[in-house]
């Protein structure tokens, strides 16, 4: 059953996941058409990562669909379509040379026992140009600086047959220049023809080149379309005021 | 040489051999990710194989590499339950395979003697059925580490990615536990069940000490094992000594004159400590004391940190940037 136009990437019907039997997104219908850049913002625990992982199969959901590219995800198997870079701080490498790193995106078209084909040497070339690092090829990738290291996984997830770039918190713990530099490389690659979901705390640097905009709190969706003007107006309440810890008799509290 | 004469040594010699590559093999996956005393743990379970063998008077190799394959799968299915109560369960099986194996030896009188021997590593226990079973499971092992490199490699570092790929990730995990386990059971003569944990990750440790990329070090480190490996059994049959402890005490001789090379081979290209310069707002210009005996430069023997478009020499606990004829405080 196809639900969704041709142009449909990612395409949700009333999801519902549930962690340890709470439910952390209700009602999530979104959707992402081909081409689009669109930011998936919220506060902290507003579900986000939670929702890209449901969109990836990463976690079951428990209501609801997901459709990828037009296909119900439990009948998606063409996942070189996909390029995931999740947040940097996941991904756990203490040998490797970056263009190993970057070799592993090739895999969902790899077969096992087999050598590297000559089209998977090209495309990881490509995809460590596509970044510019193809001079640190040859470098291990735990020497990086955190804006490299985050550049690294992107070419990582460029390096199969991608439609669909998800990222996760791509300027999480890189300081503004290299945030900005990011941003035009993400820019770059939605103008080439890659459709991108990517995950922000604040629109940052991308704020001028995102076309749409998903925004959760507390698991739902508030806002669908334009990219919020004030990172600001959707965050979280602000907190109550701290109670002090000790009152009364005992004594004065600063 | 007249030690090849003995058929025992040519024996425990193969083994050993096959010893040293498989241990770094399977090793070099167990570090990356995280897990270093997987073997050990693996090695402890082992030990009630071969206790129940030595207790029914069957033949200790197939058993250890039963019990041990068993105990790795429970091992992985508690991992990946993920509950917290998982890290007092595998001690409780480690723990519990290590006293099953000494009681049922004990049992049927044969002591703790015949296990030191697993245990410890003998030369003169490997029987000729043994080795055609340590060659088959060894080749197995070599052709999963070797031919599914990038599968495991992807696994090890990034199990999400390597899921959103489409890679049965779930099977992986298993395999790398079950292959450890063989792994155990495979060096046990050799090595002996509480040691075999070192050959498994030290050689690796060395090899990332000593090259680059994950390949390039898993190569050296099979090397490395087969030379501690080897060292070991032969050291040990002029030193009569178990020759587990023979190869440990080389693999970390190796670890430790690794150390000093690694500097050496890492100061070519070691990067300066970087400070980006986030604020736009130039510093306010503030000059350093008087500073005559001393000119900053490329190898002053100050810390050198680049800061921005310049560069900074840590001195004293402030940061020295050249301006013109005196340093600024940055």
């Amino acid at each position: 059953m196809q639900l969704t136009t041709p142009d449909s990437v990612i395409h949700t019907e009333s999801l519902l996941v549930e962690l340890g039997g709470l439910p952390i997104l209700r009602e999530i219908s979104i959707e992402v058409a081909r081409g689009d850049l669109t930011a998936l913002m919220g506060g902290n625990g507003s579900g986000k990562t939670t929702l890209v992982r449901a969109l990836l199969g990463l976690i079951p959901h428990q209501g609801g669909q997901v459709e990828l590219f037009g296909v119900a995800s439990e009948q998606f198997h063409d996942w070189k379509r996909i390029g995931y870079v999740p947040q940097r701080g996941a991904v756990s490498i203490k040998q490797a040379t970056v263009r190993e790193v970057v070799a592993t995106g090739r895999l969902a078209s790899r077969r096992p026992f087999s050598f590297l084909s000559a089209t998977d040497r090209r495309k990881i070339s490509a995809a460590l140009d596509a970044v510019g690092l193809a001079d640190r090829a040859a470098r291990r990738f735990t020497e990086l600086s955190g804006g490299q290291q985050q550049r690294v996984l992107i070419a990582r997830a460029l390096a199969g047959e991608v439609d669909l770039l998800v990222l996760d918190e791509p300027f999480a713990g890189v300081d503004l220049s290299v945030q900005d530099s990011l941003a035009g490389l993400i820019g770059e690659l939605n103008r080439a023809g890659t459709t991108v979901l990517v995950v922000l705390h604040e629109t940052g640097a991308l704020g001028p080149l995102l076309t749409n905009s998903i925004v959760l709190r507390e698991g739902r969706v508030i806002h669908v379309g334009a990219p919020p003007e004030t990172a600001d107006h959707f965050h979280e309440r602000p907190l109550p005021p701290e109670k002090p810890l000790l009152s009364g008799p005992i004594g004065e509290v600063g | 040489m007249g030690l090849l004469s003995f058929a025992f040594m040519q024996r425990a010699l193969i083994a050993a051999l096959l010893a040293g590559i498989t241990s770094p093999a399977i090793g070099a996956y167990i570090v990356q990710r995280r897990l270093s005393l997987l073997g050990d743990g693996l090695g402890h379970v082992a030990i009630a194989g071969v206790g129940l063998a030595i207790a029914t008077g069957t033949a200790p190799l197939p058993m250890a590499v039963a019990v041990a394959i068993v105990g790795a799968v429970i091992i992985e299915l508690l991992r990946q339950s993920g509950k917290a109560t998982a890290d007092v369960a595998m001690a409780i099986l480690f723990y519990g395979g290590l006293a099953t194996g000494v009681l049922l030896a004990g049992l049927v009188g044969q002591g703790t003697g015949t296990l030191s021997n697993y245990l410890f590593g003998s030369l003169l226990t490997i029987a000729e059925t043994d080795l055609w079973l340590i060659l088959g499971l060894a080749t197995a092992i070599l052709a999963a580490t070797i031919g599914l490199m990038p599968q495991l490699f992807a696994v090890c570092t990034d199990e999400d990615f390597a899921k959103v790929m489409g890679l049965p990730v779930r099977f992986y995990n298993l395999l790398i536990v079950v292959l450890a386990a063989i792994t155990v059971t495979v060096s046990m003569r050799t090595v002996g069940l509480l040691m075999v944990s070192a050959l498994m990750v030290v050689p690796v440790a060395t090899a990332g000490n000593l090259l680059t990329g994950f390949r390039r070090s898993f190569a050296l480190a099979m090397g490395l094992g087969v030379v501690a490996a080897i060292g070991g059994v032969v050291g040990s049959y002029y030193l009569n000594a178990p020759p587990g402890s023979l190869i440990v005490v080389i693999t970390i001789i190796g670890f430790v004159l690794s150390l000093p090379l690694a500097a050496i081979l890492n100061r070519r290209h070691r990067l300066e400590p970087v400070i980006e310069i986030t604020d736009p707002e130039p510093l306010p210009h503030e000059t350093t004391h008087p500073h005559t005996d001393h000119e900053h430069g490329p190898g002053c023997g100050h810390l050198a940190v680049v800061h921005g478009d310049h560069t900074d020499y840590v001195h004293d606990g402030h940061r020295h940037a050249p301006h013109g004829d005196h340093y600024d405080e940055h």
